[in-house]
């Protein structure tokens, strides 16, 4: 398996949308949207192209297709390696925001009034 | 065009294995998440296209640098066979009558035979009609240099190797009715800009060619490179046999090695790009 380095926010929030559990493709555009609070919005080309790669790095598993409503679906479902880049993803993300947000607090308490 | 119409015909930037694999799907998806909106479809179907193109992008950085040279090869010898086929098919025009007509005439067919052989995907059957071809040429040209003196401009030796590869090597490919029509336009243009210009028409359509080689670059660059291998064939052809011509010309004899270092440079790129 190879280990991205970072996932960029389509993608952060594409694996997000699945910790919760499979879902299928219209399923994921709304559940990132939702998660990112509407800064995120998947289109087709771009869902499907992140799932192909997350797919190809072992990082989502397809499931079967099958018809739901006279709609073609497959759900799409996390791996553990997804589950760690994500954990590992957030983690990188959060320790960036504790430097930047001590730094910006530092500033403000040195900064001239 | 109705909305389902539009979004197939995007679909169709994709490789045809995944549209056979997620095809439905992903339509399914586009016309549910557009939901009737007419921007947001529109957006949808120009991302489909891209993501398309670039899904074929990264189809051909994926091959290994000997087989996108072996397929561009193979390329390259269709292509020549095009020039090759112009060639005959205006020196029957020109020399109505002549003696050797019979001998021109032979060879126009055995060309049509490859052309068509490799359009329907039968690229042994190809190789082999075109190498048998090739050693009929090279041993009429080397006892008279001027027999085929349109066809000057390539070489027979060149061709020769993409014909070998598709006759130990052949690649299962679909027939295609877009590969005839492109082969069939190719030859009627040239003929008709060549026939009353001494083969100059053959450089312009070449010219054409290369500029579509480019145009499809970063999708697909076996094109590019097809093309780039004949400009080469014509600069050693400039520098072994017509010393006089002017030096610029000579530089064609870069144009593989160019097109092969920027291939190489494109795949690195596309390669590297983060998920």
């Amino acid at each position: 398996m190879v280990m991205p380095m970072e996932l960029r926010p389509p993608s952060y929030f594409a694996l997000a949308s699945l910790i919760d559990g499979p879902l299928h493709g219209y399923g994921i555009v709304r559940r990132a949207r939702e998660l990112s609070d509407g800064r995120v919005r998947l289109s087709t080309g771009t869902l499907y192209a992140l799932l192909e790669r997350a797919i190809g790095e072992e990082l989502v598993t397809a499931g079967e297709p099958y018809v739901q409503g006279g709609r073609q679906r497959r759900d799409y479902a996390l791996t553990p390696a997804g589950r760690l880049a994500l954990e590992l993803e957030t983690e990188r993300m959060a320790s960036a925001a504790r430097v930047v947000s001590a730094r910006l607090r530092a500033s403000a308490r040195t900064a001239p009034a | 065009m109705i909305p389902g119409g539009l979004a197939r015909a995007a679909l169709r930037c994709y490789p045809p294995a995944t549209r056979t694999a997620r095809g439905a799907e992903m339509l399914d998806t586009l016309l549910e998440a557009s939901g009737g909106r007419r921007g947001v479809f529109v957006w949808n179907v120009v991302s489909l296209v891209a993501a398309g193109l670039g899904e074929r992008a990264r189809a051909s950085a994926r091959l290994s640098a000997g087989r996108t040279i072996a397929e561009a090869a193979k390329l390259a010898s269709v292509l020549y066979a095009c020039l090759w086929l112009t060639a005959g098919f205006v020196v029957l025009i020109e020399r109505r009558g002549w003696h050797h007509g019979s001998a021109v005439s032979l060879y126009v067919v055995g060309l049509l035979i490859v052309l068509l052989a490799w359009s329907q995907g039968r690229q042994r059957l190809a190789g082999v009609i075109g190498l048998a071809g090739t050693v009929a040429v090279a041993l009429v040209v080397a006892r008279r240099p001027d027999f085929l003196l349109p066809v000057s401009i390539v070489q027979p030796i060149l061709p020769a190797f993409g014909y070998l590869i598709m006759a130990i090597a052949p690649r299962r490919e679909r027939p295609s009715t877009v590969a005839v029509g492109a082969l069939a336009a190719l030859v009627v243009v040239s003929v008709l800009a060549g026939a009353n210009t001494g083969g100059f028409g053959q450089l312009i359509v070449l010219a054409a060619v290369s500029i579509a080689g480019l145009a499809v670059f970063a999708v697909q660059p076996r094109l590019a490179i097809a093309v780039a291998i004949i400009w080469t064939a014509i600069g050693i052809g400039l520098i072994a046999f017509a010393g006089t011509q002017p030096a610029p010309w000579k530089l064609l004899i870069a144009a593989a090695p160019a097109v092969l270092a920027a291939t190489a440079a494109r795949a690195r790129l596309i390669r590297r790009r983060a998920i």
